[in-house]
């Protein structure tokens, strides 16, 4: 990993490695490219927008620390992006993230201590009847939530099984009588969508 | 650390949420290895899995000509999402003129599924 933008700034290496430190006085945010983003690009931020929440808790619940969990959070959601870059493989789903953000935290101990420790608020569940049956909907923002509520009815059954769920395109187009492609073509449709209601975007 | 980490609440207000997300969306664009969508060599524009692949095993046509019948009957009498659905049909056996031509009529009758399809797959 060569580069990466945290909230403190730019960081010439992961912000993991620093995580915690504050920028020397002076140093400028780089710019934000004030641009209409990229289709890929806008479906990336209706992931990130309707995950966010839930990758973050799993970060704080893990790590005990809420400013370290921010660069936790971020670090696994450019790890997926970076993925579908490299790759062209797509793993933007909720449950991807949360592992995701679990491994960066378990490396991060490893790297700190030396040796695998046991997650700091680990007792501290949300997760009462296990992974399996995480409440997505419960984990929501209230935002998040009501654009969900706006999404077109096949939209919402699509990013809500695939994006939220974890449930493979291929299981949900059986489970609907639909071709694969119509399921990917609703995730992207409905993800898109999720960015521009959430940014305030006027469709 | 100010709030429960086992309430169902999220931990971060409206406007945390919408900055760390621009932010991401930010560090995303500003690192030349991850924004390269639309280079050259850049793998991040090919389309999903599932593009020019064949009917899916698990479409029976018999049912779906089946269940065409009663969509296209629905849809004719002006029920959008009858239309939405023949669309989606003939889009599983992979007969994709008919497939387009029921996403417009859905869409004309007012279908938001079908209005976004015809926006961001078909113009």
């Amino acid at each position: 990993m060569t580069g990466s933008v945290s909230r403190r700034g730019a960081w010439s290496e992961s912000p993991l490695g620093r995580a915690g430190r504050a920028l020397p006085n002076g140093t400028a945010r780089p710019p934000t490219p004030d641009v209409d983003p990229q289709p890929l690009e806008e479906e990336f931020e209706g992931f990130v927008a309707s995950t966010y929440d839930t990758v973050f808790r799993t970060a704080w619940r893990k790590s005990g620390d809420r400013d370290l969990s921010q660069d936790f959070t971020q670090e696994a959601f450019l790890r997926l992006w970076k993925h579908r870059v490299e790759t062209g493989n797509q793993v933007w789903t909720a449950p991807y993230a949360v592992q995701t953000v679990k491994n960066i935290i378990l490396d991060h101990h490893r790297r700190q201590r030396g040796t695998v420790v046991p997650m700091a608020a680990e007792h501290l569940s949300d997760h009462p009847h296990g992974e399996d049956t995480y409440d997505w909907e419960r984990s929501m923002s209230t935002a998040v939530r009501n654009a969900f509520d706006r999404l077109p009815v096949r939209q919402r059954q699509v990013v809500d099984a695939v994006v939220l769920q974890g449930i493979t395109p291929a299981e949900l187009a059986r489970t609907m009588n639909l071709d694969r492609q119509t399921v990917y073509d609703y995730k992207r449709m409905g993800l898109r969508r999720l960015a521009r209601l959430l940014s305030g975007k006027t469709e | 650390m100010g709030v429960d980490q086992r309430s169902g609440r999220p931990p971060l207000t409206e406007h945390e949420r919408g900055d760390r997300v621009r932010e991401i969306i930010a560090a995303v664009q500003a690192r030349p290895e991850l924004g390269r969508v639309g280079q050259v060599g850049s793998r991040a524009d090919l389309p999903c899995a599932g593009a020019a692949r064949g009917v899916e095993q698990w479409v029976n046509e018999e049912h779906v000509r089946a269940e065409l019948a009663d969509a296209e009957r629905a849809a004719l009498a002006g029920d959008c999402r009858s239309a939405r659905r023949a669309a989606e049909l003939y889009q599983a056996i992979h007969e994709f003129d008919r497939s387009t031509a029921w996403w417009r009529t859905a869409a004309e009758l007012g279908d938001e599924d079908a209005i976004d399809y015809v926006r961001y797959v078909l113009d």
